[in-house]
């Protein structure tokens, strides 16, 4: 994936003007909100890849609830949408068979 | 050495004499404090948060609720921790406290070498994973474990391991499913159901007792446990096999954040006292064992992330 890091080494997950672009899978699979908790120091010929939180862990425990939160509603809405959807061709199957009675 | 009073600590009427040295004073004055290092000239500061800024030779004494026990009249200051400001960056250090009543008293430990940096947490992310040199014999092996688990403990298609071993029938594992079980013998399951992701907890076992983090308990019996050479326990998963050249595989990795994790034999002796770090020279996370004084790294794939810096 990719992430945007800016000269202080935080890492955003959206570019920005200020920030390098860099490939590293080292966030796989963490929400935006919490990549962006983080400073990045790529790999170089003395040193390991390497991230570590600036936020706190609480901060960081609350931004993970937030997007969980966030991926919930999100399925919620889209089973809404998929519930209202099957209710909708069922009123037009009904209306087919009752127009050809 | 040096006798600095503090002033500034916030600490009111008591006065410590803080001496720096690699060795114990032999002289036994009421309230001396001597701190393990080579910086003779120091000077303190009592409180139980940590100074924003720091100068070279301060030594942060750390004041809680529990800890070597000072007495100044008919208060009690409690020594719990302490940490030595030098070239920009605090370290944890030995110290010790005298008083007449209960002689030399250790209060504070030095959590990893001056050549690592401690860490709030190492975070794994389902890839990474480090066998120890930790070989269980029975099951009243102990264990403390302080984490906040990340992947699912709801699920009952996986199971992500937070430490342990499974080889030949013989289990020794904590595992996040359906909230945690503790796999132990040939197949017994010490059911628990009490973790719950997402959340920092504490899960102890001393002996026979596991202490849930919302301090109930239960029992797991004593049960025996051989392995073949080369068999070890692993953290953020579980040992499986072991090769003929000793490559330990490792299976049903978790994401977990590791504060700390301490295991104890079947004597309640501390075996291993793992620390979250990573090794200044080349910025290498992993576990430093305080008991065998070694630095474990990850033997999986891609990288631990780490928490921010501590004392």
């Amino acid at each position: 994936m990719i992430v945007y890091v800016d000269i202080k080494h935080h890492v955003y997950a959206s570019p920005r003007d200020d920030c390098a672009a860099i490939e590293t899978s080292i966030f796989e699979g963490m929400p935006p909100n919490v990549i962006e908790c983080y400073k990045y120091y790529p790999a170089d010929d003395i040193h390991e890849e390497f991230a570590q939180a600036w936020k706190s862990s609480d901060e960081i425990a609350c931004r993970q609830v937030l997007s969980d939160f966030e991926d919930l509603t999100t399925q919620n809405e889209e089973l809404v949408d998929t519930i209202a959807t099957m209710v909708e061709d069922l009123y037009q199957q009904d209306l087919e068979i009752i127009e050809g009675e | 050495m040096a006798t600095i009073f503090n002033m500034a600590g916030g600490s009111g009427g008591i006065h410590l004499s803080v001496v720096g040295g690699t060795t114990k004073p032999t002289s036994k004055i009421n309230r001396t404090v001597w701190i393990d290092t080579s910086t003779t000239s120091l000077t303190y500061i009592l409180s139980p948060t940590r100074p924003k800024t720091g100068v070279n030779g301060l030594v942060w004494i750390k004041t809680a609720d529990t800890g070597a026990e000072v007495y100044a009249g008919n208060t009690i200051y409690h020594l719990y921790s302490a940490a030595l400001y030098l070239n920009g960056k605090w370290d944890s250090v030995v110290g010790w406290v005298y008083t007449e009543k209960s002689d030399w008293v250790q209060f504070s430990k030095k959590l990893v070498p001056l050549e690592y940096t401690a860490v709030e947490y190492l975070e794994s992310t389902g890839t990474q994973h480090i066998v120890t040199d930790l070989v269980p014999t029975n099951t009243m092996w102990g264990f403390e474990g302080d984490w906040t688990i990340k992947n699912s403990v709801t699920s009952d298609s996986s199971t992500p391991d937070l430490f342990g071993l499974f080889v030949s029938q013989n289990s020794y594992l904590l595992d996040s499913y359906k909230g945690g079980r503790f796999l132990y013998g040939s197949k017994n399951t010490g059911g628990m159901h009490k973790l719950t992701e997402n959340t920092r907890q504490q899960l102890k076992k001393h002996r026979t007792i596991m202490t849930f983090p919302d301090d109930s308990t239960t029992e797991i019996p004593g049960v025996a446990l051989t392995y073949a050479d080369g068999v070890k326990l692993s953290i953020f998963g579980s040992s499986r096999s072991v090769s003929s050249s000793g490559v330990v595989g490792v299976s049903d990795k978790s994401r977990v954040q590791l504060y700390s994790l301490k295991f104890f034999d079947e004597h309640d002796e501390l075996v291993g006292y793992f620390i979250p770090c990573y090794r200044n020279s080349d910025n290498m996370a992993g576990l430093w064992d305080q008991v065998r004084e070694k630095f474990y790294t990850n033997q999986g794939t891609r990288t631990f992330l780490v928490g921010g810096d501590i004392t």
